[in-house]
């Protein structure tokens, strides 16, 4: 975990930082109230919390100072020092470079010169293009071909990992990722290998190659279930990760949201969320009411959300829970306009945003209709937030794509539902579905059994 | 002389056990005691006790003659001749079966006789019968005479036994045999001068100093004069050898229980202390002053007596004090194995035997078993229940000795043990019991050197005296101890050090209790989730009894939290399983049940009552019915309007509320509510015919309610949940009987508002399958309801029931294959959100385990619970309904027993007939 090693520090600097200037702009809007930025990044690399961090700066949901300094604080643990004296300088208005960070800035790259000369029969061996072809499937052959042709080494490896590791620290990711992509191709040691797909998934996010980090997702969350010997704590801590370090795929991947739904909707994922990260319950709406094609889950979304909801609750929730398990339609609505906002503020659902609430209003609507015969346009509309107009064409088209049994009534101004209660021989019909053919099937196992 | 003595004494109360011990197995020394004794009563005439003996020494004397006074050795060998004779006399009638087992209980008769008289000879009675058995044997078996057969048998095996018993007798048989005329009175006499021997010697140590001391000694029927002497000397001159020779003499002593006088022993003890050379002595002699203090009582019988306890208590705090002030002392486990003979240096390390922590445990057991004695509801309760603050005291004294010497499995329990003092309370009581505690502080540091006056120096005069010092010793709280406002902080802290440092046992116990604490101060959420995550309530079974106790009271307690709280269905959950068995009272140990079908042996009454929670800690039953049977109310009576025909479908909530409820139903007439389960009930009725405002009345009339200190909290949610409740009811009981109905009507009706009736009536429509839908534009919910006709009805069971005969086909032939698991995962499927739902929960566990998880709490519950249903099979209601309000109930179903036993043999004779 060497990538991650320095993870918590981080996180509570944030915290604090952002605990301070929540409180600052507490006033300002309602917005900050539902950020999860700071809880989000106890759980994610150094490096990871850039983006979040720059989103934030953009949204101005807080003071730019406060954001520069939480800057600061996290560059400071890293290598970016170039980078940190930057904000440093804008953050106190002086041309002045700090004597820590002149220092630090010297050792890095003394540092990384070591490095450079401890891997470089690993470099040139892959820099040729032939040479990488020579390698074959079984690890251990490689590594006595290499010993033997190259003259390369455990120790060499090792140091390729600590290579790619500094690389990625100075925010050089490209390399970063490179080195460890042959690293994991080399490398025997399953403790480090686990690590080095970590470094390559974050490398990967910070890059924004999106295709291939969920790939490298996927193949963490393979060996991650595969390593059930690990203490229950750790293995906890592990999927929150996991799933942490993906919101960023997923919410970039063309199709990432069934991927999400997938991932997070596992048992021992989803008891990973109730126990220690509550908060993903709010992308687990966002991807379960946009996905359509996923109503399946809706149920386990509802209870998981009713469940939690003395733990966690945020406008995303709370409009699945009023819609779904309290069928409170005005609070649902409330919470919805809710949404809008907090989708805005957030750094991975500010892109689903428009699709969200199209779904939600449309699930809205249609639990509504369920529930009634008949419902005057006028206050559809009101519930919908569009004009009358609009409404009456929004029906017409659902109605046309057959989602819904209805009928407009324009002379009353109403939406007709056609009753959907089963006659009593339908009733009859569907219980007895299925058994004629049950039997068939039990006959011939039954005689298939006899004759074989 | 003897019988004199013996007689003027019997009007003390005393002298009961002094004749008991006496007759049956004192040394040869008491005969000599009591001989001495009573010759210095006779001068003695200045000393209260002294005069007491005297009196009325004549007229007693003729009273009971009966009494003779012999020594162990008379009493041992006169018994020995007595079995002689009945051989003798056996021998006469030929009875060889009755001279086999008398020789048996010669046999053991001598051995008693040998360690009485402690000679390893043989008595010449004993041998003279072994020579009179030979020559009979011979005899007889010259003779031949007739025998029964099981005296046939006797006779062959006595021959057998004999032959072999006599050969190791041989050569006294020869000398006897040789010359018999010896006669019984030598030895007689012998034991006569044996006696007047040792009276003499006593005599001669009778100077009038001792005189008191003997009172003292004769008293309690033990001698221990010896050591009555160190009490004379001048401090000064006793030295360590002494002192530690005394308090081996009492080590070894422990253990036997009936002789030694244990007050005596403490008062030595608590002079030793006075005049012990430095503190390691000292802390030893303290520490015998408490083991012994624990040895006058049984914990199982009694609990310690008020004084004795204190005088631990106070004794504890010494040790610790000197502990303190002397830390090269530390306290083992194991005795050490050098004897020391002086007192160490000051700065050498010094090991001392004995377990604070095991010592303050006992104290407590004390504390509690004494509470659980005493009448709660007199002023005497109360008064113990002060000295709470002494122990707590204590327990926090030691916790900080063990914490500095880093005994860190003892911290942990004496931590657990802490938090039992502070789990149950709620914070009024604690405050009350700090401000208690904290003012007895303050009082005590007022008058802080007399009770250490009383401790010490009043022991040694006189009995009488002594017990009276000792009900006044009042144990000081020292300055140190300090409770924290919050009650909390506190429990939460201690629980830590349990957590870290104690075994799987204290862990769990130190878990239940925060869970316990957590229930009393609404803190539901957390409460439950702590109690998931330990997953205990999968091995409640495992658990032992204490713990199953506290487990289940922590139940108890989660349930009304769920209530304060208005998480009616957690609450359910919660109090179904201890309702359910009917046998509360037992599951939480708060009073023995008697059961109607079932004898306790003697064994498990005893244990049964051991196990009792003292009365301060107990759960009100009253409130803890009336929550669970209000909660089952608000579950069962919409589900019962459910279940309408049209679907077969049965599902029961609260089989307990079912029952009440059949009951009820039962009687001819129903007066006025009075108990619980009679308002219970009554609202039951109002509800079911969405009479809310009804049901209300009846609930608030409980009086139980009073105790809660939110009341009108939980008013007020119970008054919003019938209307909600009440509104589920109405539409699914009567919704059919409209075509539709106004939501401002229901609004009215129920007093709910506009958009609360819309989410109730469309959480039915979805869930609960009501066939309605909103009229949106009009403001009312149109109910198409169409009756199915007899036809359809009969139709939808049919296939129902065809359905049921493929799954069971099915599984038949899947069980045949061995491939039940997947086609149970298909059925499931096949069920659809019902049977996913299902499984989804179980999957789950540990978070919602909520549901199902709270279960398997009885202790022993279980077994106990098919026993009753098995015996229940018939008409016998479970036991935990046999109260009082149904005993009508139960005669007209004796009644209609009897018509259905006449019914079966009729039946069957109708049969028999047609044959």
């Amino acid at each position: 975990m060497s990538v991650l090693q320095a993870l918590f520090t981080l996180a509570v600097a944030v915290t604090h930082i952002t605990a301070a200037a929540q409180a600052a702009a507490a006033a300002a809007a309602g917005m900050a109230q539902y950020d999860l930025t700071s809880v989000l990044a106890q759980h994610l690399d150094r490096h990871l919390v850039f983006p979040l961090l720059e989103f934030l700066g953009s949204k101005g949901t807080y003071a730019e100072k406060d954001i520069e300094a939480a800057k600061l604080a996290l560059i400071e643990k890293t290598n970016m020092v170039d980078y940190a004296v930057d904000i440093y300088q804008q953050l106190n208005q002086t041309d002045e470079v700090p004597e820590s960070l002149r220092q630090r800035r010297v050792e890095v790259v003394a540092r990384l010169k070591s490095l450079e000369a401890a891997v470089k029969p690993i470099t040139e061996f892959l820099s040729e293009e032939g040479n990488v072809k020579l390698l074959k499937q079984d690890k251990a052959q490689n590594m006595a071909f290499l010993q033997k042709e190259f003259g390369i080494g455990p120790d060499q490896i090792d140091a390729l990992y600590h290579f790619a590791k500094w690389n990625f620290e100075c925010g050089n990711y490209s390399a970063a990722a490179e080195y460890l992509y042959h690293y994991r191709t080399l490398s025997t040691n399953p403790e480090r290998t686990i690590s080095s797909l970590w470094g390559k998934v974050a490398a990967d996010v910070l890059l924004q190659e999106f295709g291939p980090a969920m790939d490298d997702v996927l193949k963490l969350k393979e060996l991650l279930d595969v390593d059930t010997f690990a203490p229950v704590a750790k293995q906890l801590q592990q999927k929150a990760w996991l799933m942490h370090w993906s919101l960023f795929v997923f919410f970039n991947h063309e199709n990432g949201l069934n991927a999400l739904i997938d991932l997070f909707m596992q048992d021992r994922y989803l008891t990973a969320i109730q126990l220690t990260s509550q908060h993903l319950l709010r992308y687990l709406a966002v991807a379960v009411v946009v996905n359509k094609r996923r109503r399946n889950v809706l149920n386990d979304l509802k209870r998981v959300v009713a469940q939690e909801a003395y733990e966690y609750s945020d406008p995303v929730t709370e409009f699945v829970r009023c819609l779904f398990v309290e069928y409170d339609f005005e609070g649902a609505q409330e919470q919805l306009a809710k949404c809008e906002e907090v989708l805005d503020g957030d750094f991975f659902l500010v892109a689903a945003k428009d699709a969200f609430m199209e779904a939600a209003r449309q699930f809205l609507f249609e639990n509504y209709c369920r529930l009634h015969q008949a419902i005057s346009i006028k206050s559809l509309s009101e519930k919908l937030n569009l004009g009358e107009e609009a409404t009456e064409k929004w029906i017409v088209n659902l109605i046309r794509n057959a989602r819904l049994n209805a009928k407009i009534d324009s002379k009353a101004g109403t939406v007709v539902m056609q009753t959907q209660t089963q006659s009593a021989y339908e009733q009859l019909l569907e219980r007895s579905r299925g058994l004629g053919l049950r039997t068939i099937d039990l006959s011939n196992a039954v005689f298939g059994a006899m004759r074989a | 002389m003897a019988s004199k003595f013996w007689a003027a004494s019997s009007s003390d109360e005393e002298s009961e056990d002094v004749v008991t011990s006496s007759q049956e197995d004192t040394s040869t020394g008491s005969g000599s005691s009591s001989d001495s004794s009573s010759g210095s009563s006779s001068d003695s005439g200045r000393k209260k006790g002294a005069s007491r003996f005297l009196m009325g020494s004549s007229d007693s004397e003729s009273e009971d003659e009966r009494r003779v006074v012999r020594s162990a050795k008379d009493k041992a060998q006169e018994e020995l001749r007595a079995v002689c004779n009945d051989i003798k006399n056996k021998m006469h009638i030929n009875d060889w079966a009755a001279i086999q087992t008398l020789f048996d209980k010669l046999n053991k008769q001598l051995e008693r006789t040998q360690k009485a008289t402690q000679t390893l000879g043989v008595p010449r009675a004993y041998i003279r019968l072994l020579c009179d058995l030979e020559d009979f044997l011979a005899k007889t078996l010259a003779e031949k005479p007739k025998l029964s057969p099981t005296n046939t048998r006797a006779f062959t095996r006595m021959k057998q036994t004999l032959r072999k018993h006599n050969a190791s007798y041989g050569e006294q048989i020869q000398s006897f045999r040789a010359n018999p005329i010896v006669e019984t009175e030598a030895e007689d006499s012998a034991s006569e001068m044996e006696m007047t021997d040792a009276a003499a010697s006593e005599r001669e140590l009778n100077t009038d100093e001792e005189e008191e001391a003997k009172f003292k000694s004769v008293r309690t029927g033990v001698v221990q004069r010896p050591k009555d002497k160190i009490l004379l000397m001048d401090p000064n001159d006793i030295t360590y050898e002494m002192v530690q020779k005394k308090l081996q003499d009492i080590a070894v002593a422990r253990g036997k229980t009936t002789r030694i006088d244990r007050q005596e022993q403490i008062e030595m003890l608590t002079y030793l202390a006075g005049v012990t050379r430095g503190p390691v002595q000292k802390v030893e002699v303290l520490i015998n002053v408490i083991t012994v203090t624990f040895d006058m009582n049984q914990p199982t019988q009694s609990a310690m007596s008020v004084p004795n306890w204190n005088r631990c208590a106070q004794t504890m705090f010494d040790i610790m004090a000197l502990l303190e002030a002397n830390q090269h002392i530390t306290l083992t486990d194991t005795p050490p194995e050098d004897e020391r003979d002086d007192e160490p240096g000051a700065g050498a390390v010094a090991q001392v035997w004995g377990n604070l922590g095991a010592f303050l445990e006992r104290l407590d057991d004390e504390w509690n078993g004494n509470l659980k004695a005493l009448d709660p509801h007199a002023n005497e309760y109360m008064e113990r229940l002060k000295d709470e603050a002494v122990l707590l005291a204590l327990a926090q004294k030691v916790s900080e000795y063990l914490m500095a010497r880093r005994e860190l499995d003892k911290l942990a329990a004496v931590a657990l043990n802490r938090i039992q003092h502070f789990y149950y309370k709620t914070d009024v009581v604690y405050s009350a019991m700090r401000n208690l505690a904290l003012q007895r502080q303050k009082d005590s540091a007022g008058a802080a050197p007399a009770p250490n006056a009383g401790s010490d120096g009043d022991f040694k005069v006189d009995g009488e005296e002594v017990e009276g010092a000792t009900g006044l010793i009042i144990v000081a709280i020292p300055s140190e101890f300090s409770l924290p406002e919050s009650c909390a902080q506190l429990v939460d802290q201690l629980a830590r050090v349990v957590y870290v440092h104690g075994n799987d046992n204290q862990k769990g116990q130190a878990m239940l209790c925060t869970v316990y604490f957590r229930c009393i101060h609404d803190d539901f959420y957390s409460a439950r989730d702590t109690l998931l995550m330990s997953r205990i309530q999968e091995q409640t079974a495992q658990l032992d009894a204490k713990m199953q106790v506290l487990y289940n009271r922590t139940i108890a307690q989660l349930g009304l939290c769920a209530f304060r709280t208005g998480l009616i269905n957690e609450c359910h959950q919660a109090l179904m399983d201890l309702y359910g068995t009917g046998r509360v009272k037992e599951l939480l140990a708060q009073g023995i049940q008697q059961h109607r079908f079932q004898e306790k042996t003697p064994e498990q009454e005893s244990a049964e009552r051991r196990r009792q929670v003292p009365f301060h800690m107990h759960i009100n039953l009253e409130l803890l019915e009336s929550t669970y049977l209000i909660s089952a109310m608000l579950m069962e009576v919409p589900a019962m309007a459910t279940l309408h025909p049209v679907d077969g479908r049965k599902r029961v909530v609260s089989k307990p509320l079912r029952r009440l409820m059949d009951n009820y139903d039962r009687q001819s007439f129903t007066g006025p509510p009075e108990n619980v389960r009679d308002h219970v009930m009554a609202a039951v009725r109002a509800l079911a015919t969405g009479e809310w405002r009804r049901s209300y009345e009846y609930i608030t009339a409980l009086t139980c309610w009073s105790l809660l200190p939110q009341k009108d909290a939980v008013l007020c949610m119970l008054r919003l949940k019938l209307q909600q409740e009440a509104l589920r009811t109405y539409l699914l009981a009567y919704g059919r009987f409209y075509s539709s109905l106004s939501i401002t009507q229901l609004c009215n009706m129920f007093e709910l508002p506009g958009c609360q009736v819309h989410a109730i009536v469309s959480r039915l429509i979805v869930d609960d399958g009501l066939p309605a839908s909103h009229d949106q534009p009009t403001g009312t919910v149109v109910v198409h309801n169409v009756e199915p006709t007899a036809l359809q009805n009969l139709a939808g069971t049919f296939s129902d029931k065809a359905s049921l005969l493929v799954d069971l086909n099915e599984r038949a032939l899947a069980l045949r294959t061995g491939a039940l698991h997947t086609d149970e995962d298909e059925n499931d499927g096949r069920r659809g959100p019902d049977g996913a739902q299902g499984g989804r929960r179980t999957r789950l566990g540990g978070r919602l385990g909520a549901a199902g998880g709270f279960g398997r709490g009885g202790r022993g519950g279980r077994g106990g619970r098919y026993g009753e249903r098995e015996r229940g099979n018939g008409f016998m209601p479970e036991s935990g309904f046999a109260g009082g309000v149904f005993g009508r109930g139960r005669g007209r179903r004796q009644a209609a027993q009897r018509d259905d036993s006449n019914y079966t043999p009729l039946g069957s004779g109708f049969n028999r007939r047609r044959q």
